[in-house]
């Protein structure tokens, strides 16, 4: 896990995968924003199931505390998988796989 | 009325009827799927400085004025603080159909009037649940427990009063109506609660001194048809809750009577080009969506509107069905040079295609046919197909907007 995780995310993480603070939140207001930024993202297959596991956004580690909900899009006949989640520090995230591109987006934030 | 036990359930004929409405269902989705936005106000349907409307405000923007179709600017003005959300309509077609899923756990007799939104017909389930307010209760906990939605539920012996009472008692409500007392449950309500009666009726009736149910259960049929004409007749028997129209599954539903696409523009404009452009996305849309129902049709309708608000339709019928975009846009841009908007800038611009006939219905071939109809199939073939495989905007037309 932590080779695969040094070799998606280089030097800047932590090999037990502490999460990163967010330095661009300088007030205490929540922050919502629709984005479509390409992202690394290290998932898991377990019980059959892809998940994302943690993810690299603005240069920082976030890690997966809790899906708070998964849909999938059709284009074509592939999927875009979305994953509603959120991270160990209580911000929220939405995700998208491209299954035809092997491309993770990350479309939306709420950061507090 | 409203808490009952077994006796709830009537003797045949008598039938049971539940209509289920999730309470401000996109963005009670957008809630589950951002928790941080429960109890804030939320406006799904996009950016709060674009031009289009609110598809649904939960309840905390409803406080503020804010309802679904509303402008989102207008919206923003009213509450600026509301976080404006483009809708995800991916996320809600998979709750949609996760909540139909359930219906369908309790029975087959489940009438989708929208992805959020349907009626069920309960009749004789008397052996399942002692009371069709338990049977609604038990549905209302599923719901809440597999999705951690909540839903309106009316309970009434026919459509439209079982609509009726689940709109009164939203949100996470649950109202039966008793059969033995519709007549005086329906007498003090406002007409315009009655399905169909809008601002305009609403308006006529009051001319006639007519501000409740119970002054139109007073007028006769004859009176209400002489002033209002079949529409008369309707409202006559919803004013005495009588309605006899069947729960119809999905599978008994008539097919869709139309296709259609309509846009927006970010700014109004006179621009033909620009015109021309969008009736090309629109007709493209519309054939794509066509071929895939396997469908053809016979009658196109343009669509615009001017940016005064004013809206005009102008259709054309063809003694052979289409289901060809050049068809449709060539249509399209003959019946808005006829219509000419006068002058003034264009907001909208729709088109939609009816009378629609199965494809594999013989057509008569034409006596000057040169090949060109066969070879614009065969490139709308193999657009189909690469759509199939990438998805839709795979391929655009250059001139498309």
């Amino acid at each position: 896990m932590v080779s695969v995780q040094q070799q998606m995310f280089g030097v800047d993480v932590t090999h037990d995968g502490e999460i990163h603070s967010m330095p661009e939140q300088a007030d205490n207001s929540a922050m919502y924003q629709e984005l479509n930024e390409c992202i690394d993202v290290l998932v898991l297959f377990e019980g059959g199931r892809v998940q994302p596991h943690r993810f690299r956004w603005k240069g920082h580690v976030h890690r997966v505390s809790q899906i708070t909900g998964n849909w999938n899009t059709d284009k074509g006949v592939f999927k875009l998988r979305h994953f509603a989640l959120m991270d160990e520090d209580a911000n929220f995230f939405q995700l998208a796989y491209d299954e035809r591109k092997t491309q993770w987006k990350v479309t939306r934030v709420w950061v507090e | 009325m409203g808490r009952v036990s077994r006796a709830d359930w009537p003797a045949a004929p008598g039938r049971v009827i539940l209509h289920i409405d999730m309470d401000a269902f996109f963005a009670a989705v957008e809630e589950k799927l951002l928790p941080p936005l429960v109890g804030k106000p939320v406006v799904v349907g996009g950016d709060k400085s674009a031009r289009g409307v609110a598809t649904t405000a939960n309840y905390a923007a409803r406080e503020f004025g804010i309802h679904s179709a509303m402008p989102l600017r207008k919206a923003a003005r009213l509450c600026p603080d509301a976080y404006f959300i483009t809708a995800s309509f991916g996320a809600y077609e998979y709750y949609s159909n996760r909540l139909f899923e359930i219906f369908n756990r309790y029975t087959p007799m489940v009438e989708p009037t929208s992805v959020d939104e349907a009626f069920i017909e309960v009749t004789g389930m008397q052996r399942h649940f002692t009371s069709p307010s338990d049977l609604a209760r038990q549905l209302k906990n599923d719901v809440l427990n597999t999705l951690g939605l909540t839903c309106s539920v009316g309970i009434a012996p026919n459509k439209i009063l079982a609509k009726m009472a689940s709109s009164q008692h939203k949100p996470d409500g649950l109202f039966q109506v008793d059969p033995d007392r519709i007549l005086e449950w329906l007498a003090p309500q406002p007409v315009g609660h009655l399905w169909g009666v809008g601002a305009q009726t609403e308006k006529a009736l009051a001319k006639l001194g007519i501000q409740t149910i119970g002054d139109l259960q007073a007028l006769s049929a004859d009176a209400l048809r002489r002033r209002f004409g079949k529409w008369g007749r309707v409202m006559h028997n919803m004013a005495r809750g009588v309605d006899v129209t069947p729960v119809l599954a999905r599978h008994e539903r008539p097919r869709e009577k139309s296709i259609g696409h309509e846009h927006t523009f970010d700014q109004d404009t006179d621009d033909p080009l620009l015109w021309n452009a969008t009736l090309l996305a629109l007709a493209d849309r519309v054939g794509r969506r066509l071929r895939q129902a396997g469908l053809k049709g016979r009658t196109i309708t343009l669509k615009y509107r001017t940016d005064d608000f004013q809206t005009k339709t102008h259709a054309d019928s063809f003694s052979d069905a289409t289901d060809s975009e050049q068809m449709i846009f060539g249509t399209a841009c003959r019946l808005l040079e006829d219509l000419s908007p006068g002058g003034r800038k264009v907001r909208l611009l729709g088109i939609s295609i009816s009378k629609l006939t199965r494809a594999d219905q013989p057509a008569q071939a034409s006596l000057f046919d040169d090949g060109a109809v066969a070879r614009r199939g065969s490139v709308t073939k193999v657009v189909d197909q690469i759509r199939d495989r990438y998805g839709f905007d795979a391929m655009r037309r250059l001139a498309a907007r």
